[in-house]
């Protein structure tokens, strides 16, 4: 995604035209499939008032509950959403855990550099090693593949169908595709890694996993931690969205508010989010930069 | 550590890389504790040379015999021990960038150690470790650097840091692949007295690769020329006629006939 | 220099090493949150390997062969027929639907990205883009200026920390069980994401181009169009496929709320507790996403290579 694109802007107009021809193409032939039509945009009357109600209380989102007559002893809405924020970061940051514990063997035996560092010189075998380390190296580029292809919600679906109720499905269920992105993500890393060093060490008589920990593992890592920093902020999302399966994060509360018609309430959650969200983001971004000096 | 030179013997390599053959018909020998200057003009085939010496470069025909073992005959095994014991300070460096000084000097030893052993040595070097590096890199002139991210180092820094992690390997034999390109003159004929001392003391044997001819000839009492991959000459430097130097460097002489002896097809 | 000495040296060196204060804390307080979470979240308990659960696992494994195969056993003929059928009656009209909502919804959110770029973009949101004429700009001019970019960034996280998700489940309040509910909430979370982007990389521009456009006596919005635009499309063509990528993912998903498209039928399968009807249509997802990926990788290495 990086790169000095920029500068060669007008070197290639007749595909870029065609890009966007293409892509309008798509477009229109998408609306017609699904025989969109502007008017079907213009909210009904109820829907119409209940955009004004909802929107309105972006301005004012609620502080206490909304409800009339809430029974003595229920804990204060601030602190609910606080406790609700607490729990969708932990399920964040426990299934990020467990994508980095996917991610990191997964993308590894995905990259090439992996495998070209750590061959082994010398006789003794080289074909069946070949063989094998090839064998692996596809089995992890299809795992990867694979288990990035279904959505984390999708996942949960799943989950929740053959375990029944229990945490640990949400954390699974965000873990698997997050690992599944993250070792995409740390080969593709890996591999543009200079060589250097690994070969340094390879001629001075370091062992393979040595190679790997010392020649390629400090050269890809701050960029690994910086991706796995913007996860989190994503992995927040999706277990706010995990709410909605009946896990006690943001969604879950949010759905509630939102069905007693309590708008202020689902603000209150969704600036919780907001701030959650942009916490994150501020932190990977700053250690990105303080990685980048 | 007193534990004497590695001999190499040549015997009649030729390297190819496709169809372009980086050296041909190579044949010569370097004795143990011997300290020896490889001369010749860009592309002429010295790293090559130097590559081919720990196994880093494959001989296409031909063995290089190191202490009475051909390398073709070493199994990964003993070809990591051999390579423990050789140190090589490679052209373009091949410093891990990210990481302390200290931890790419250390790297030298990685292959003498277990890898327990070097996860230690790497999290958290030993005091002993760190006093000796700092001696070391003190002999190099950068001792104050022992803590430094090695990427904030200049160019002739790095470079010495890469020689403090092939001397840290207590090796057998050093191969130094224009060690001295990026620093400073004064500093040059330094590193150079440096490595030929160093390898007198403990009797190592010592091959470097010079674009510097004058220094070539200070430090070194033998010169290999290289030209367009053939061994153009191997002699006492006091025997090596300034014609002959002028000979190895002069862009015409008959670069067309050597064109077409290194292409195969 | 004597041992002593050296020792001392060493230590002073150590103490003054060049450090990296920020990355540390950060790293301390990542662990820290990791061992809390696991701490305190019950995730890994020995529930999990309960009788109960185990025994469901095992109903749910059993269940995921095709029902009409139950009896007669599996083959892989009969598989593919089963899914062949499934395929023809719902299985393509919801793909198609999947993906049309992707396409139209990355297309409004290319259009609101865009919008949202002039006034999140430093370098063009200002008093005089590119070419200050040197006359004294009065404050609250400036400062105009850049609270509308602030606001304009604002809107665009906010835009981007709610989920498509939410975003639908809102929107399908509003405006009824229609694609447009699907196509708005992804337009909206993904316009805020290219609204950022793509301010970012017209901010990156280098000015001195801009700066001639801007002498010829250009408005704001005309080298926005004229000058800054096709600086800067290539990399915002990027951009706009890396992100349908991703809607077509979301996509996959948004029915689940109840629009027709493919997870409608996965939340009916479940509803239903139909677990290999379930598979099927996840298994549509899935090849849904592969196959965006696929093109969109495609479409990028157009745009990059011209081919
Ligand atoms: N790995 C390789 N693959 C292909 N060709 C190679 C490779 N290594 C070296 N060569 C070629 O072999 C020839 C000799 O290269 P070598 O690096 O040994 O030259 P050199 O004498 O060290 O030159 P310099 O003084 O510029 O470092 C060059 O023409 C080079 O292009
Ligand atoms: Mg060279």
């Amino acid at each position: 995604m990086s790169g000095g694109w920029v500068g060669t802007a007008n070197r290639l107009p007749g595909a870029r035209a065609g890009v966007i021809l293409l892509i309008l193409t798509a477009g229109s032939g998408a609306a017609a499939y699904l025989r969109l039509e502007l008017r079907d945009l213009l909210p009904t009357e109820a829907g119409l008032s209940l955009m004004r109600e909802f929107f309105a209380a972006a301005l004012t989102p609620a502080v206490r509950y909304q409800a009339e007559g809430v029974p003595p002893g229920t804990m204060p809405l601030l602190i609910k959403v606080l406790s609700a924020a607490v729990a969708t970061v932990r399920f964040a940051v426990a299934a990020v855990t467990l994508s980095m514990l996917i991610g990191i063997p997964l993308g590894t035996f995905a990259s090439e550099s992996f495998w070209r560092a750590t061959a082994e010189e010398g006789r003794a075998n080289a074909r069946i090693r070949r063989a094998v380390s090839r064998a692996l190296y596809l089995a992890a580029r299809v795992a990867i593949a694979i288990l990035r292809s279904v959505h984390e919600l999708l996942w949960a679906v799943l989950l929740l169908a053959a375990l029944g109720f229990t945490p640990m499905a949400a954390v699974v269920a965000i873990g698997v595709p997050y690992g599944a992105m993250l070792a995409k993500i740390f080969s593709e890393i890996l591999d543009e890694a200079p060589q250097g060093a690994s070969r340094a060490l390879r001629a001075g008589g370091a062992g393979r996993l040595q190679i790997f920990c010392f020649g390629l593992v400090p050269l890809a890592l701050a960029d690994l931690v910086a991706y796995a920093l913007y996860r989190f902020e994503c992995a927040v999302r999706s277990s706010a969205v995990l709410g909605f399966f009946g896990f006690p994060t943001l969604g879950y509360y949010l759905v509630a508010a939102f069905e007693n018609l309590h708008y202020g309430e689902v603000w209150t959650y969704l600036y919780a989010l907001f701030g959650v969200v942009l916490f994150f983001d501020w932190w990977s971004g700053r250690l990105r930069r303080s990685l980048a000096t | 550590m007193r534990r004497g030179g590695l001999a190499f013997q040549i015997d009649d390599v030729t390297v190819r890389f496709g169809d372009l053959e980086a050296l041909r018909k190579v044949s010569t020998s370097i004795g143990a504790g011997e300290p020896v200057a490889v001369v010749g003009p860009s592309g002429a085939g010295k790293s090559t040379f130097l590559r081919l010496l720990n196994g880093q470069t494959r001989a296409s025909m031909g063995d290089v015999i190191v202490d009475g073992r051909p390398l073709s005959d070493l199994g990964p095994g003993a070809l990591r021990e051999l390579r423990s014991r050789v140190g090589f300070v490679h052209q373009d460096l091949r410093l891990i960038p990210p990481v302390r000084v200290i931890k790419n000097v250390l790297a030298g030893r990685l292959g003498r150690w277990s890898f327990l052993r070097s996860i230690a040595a790497m999290a958290l070097p030993s005091r002993a470790q760190a006093l000796a590096i700092h001696e070391l890199l003190e002999r190099v002139g950068i001792g104050d650097k022992l803590y430094e991210r090695t990427d904030r180092l200049s160019g002739g820094e790095q470079q010495r840091v890469a020689i403090a992690r092939a001397l840290y390997q207590e090796p057998r034999a050093l191969l130094a692949d224009e060690p001295i390109a990026s620093v400073d003159p004064k500093r040059a004929s330094a590193v150079l007295r440096l490595l030929t001392e160093v390898c007198r003391e403990a009797g190592l044997t010592l091959v470097v690769s010079l674009h510097d001819i004058e220094r070539a000839q200070e430090f070194f009492p033998r010169l290999i020329g290289l030209r367009y991959g053939r061994l153009v000459f191997d002699r006492p430097t006091s025997e090596v006629s300034s014609e002959t130097l002028r000979d190895l460097y002069s862009l015409e002489g008959d670069r067309q006939g050597d064109r077409a002896g290194r292409a195969l097809s | 220099m004597t041992g002593t000495e050296r020792r001392q040296q060493v230590r002073a060196l150590w103490h003054d090493r060049p450090r990296r204060p920020f990355w540390r804390r950060s790293m301390l307080a990542l662990l820290a949150l990791i061992l809390w979470s696991l701490w305190t979240g019950g995730f890994v308990g020995t529930d999990v390997l309960s009788e109960r659960r185990l025994a469901s696992v095992a109903r749910f494994v059993s269940e995921l062969t095709p029902y009409p195969l139950r009896e007669s056993g599996v083959s892989v003929s009969g598989w593919l027929a089963w899914a062949g059928d499934l395929w023809a009656q719902r299985g393509q009209t919801a793909a198609l639907s999947t993906l049309s909502i992707s396409v139209v919804a990355i297309i409004l959110a290319a259009g609101l990205g865009a919008l949202l770029t002039l006034g999140a973009t430093r370098t063009l949101a200002t008093a005089e883009p590119y070419l200050p004429s040197g006359r004294r700009v009065p404050g609250t001019v400036c400062r105009a200026w850049r609270l509308l970019v602030f606001a304009t960034r604002m809107v665009l996280a906010l835009l981007r920390a709610i989920p498509e998700y939410v975003w639908v489940f809102v929107l399908i309040g509003v405006l009824g069980p229609t694609p447009w509910a699907a196509i708005l909430a992804l337009a909206l979370h993904n316009g805020g994401i290219l609204g950022r982007l793509n301010a970012e990389v017209i901010e990156d521009l280098e000015p001195e181009r801009l700066a001639a456009l801007r002498a010829t006596g250009a408005g704001r919005l005309q080298i926005a169009g004229w000058g800054v635009a096709p600086l800067a499309l290539p990399r915002l063509l990027l951009f706009f496929f890396y992100r349908w990528e991703s809607c077509v993912r979301e996509a996959t998903v948004l029915g689940l709320l109840g629009i027709v498209s493919i997870g409608f039928w996965i939340q009916d399968a479940r509803a239903r507790q139909q677990p290999d009807t379930m598979l099927f249509f996840i298994l549509v997802g899935a090849l849904l996403v592969v196959l965006g990926d696929l093109l969109s990788a495609l479409a990028r290495r157009w745009v990059r290579d011209g081919r």
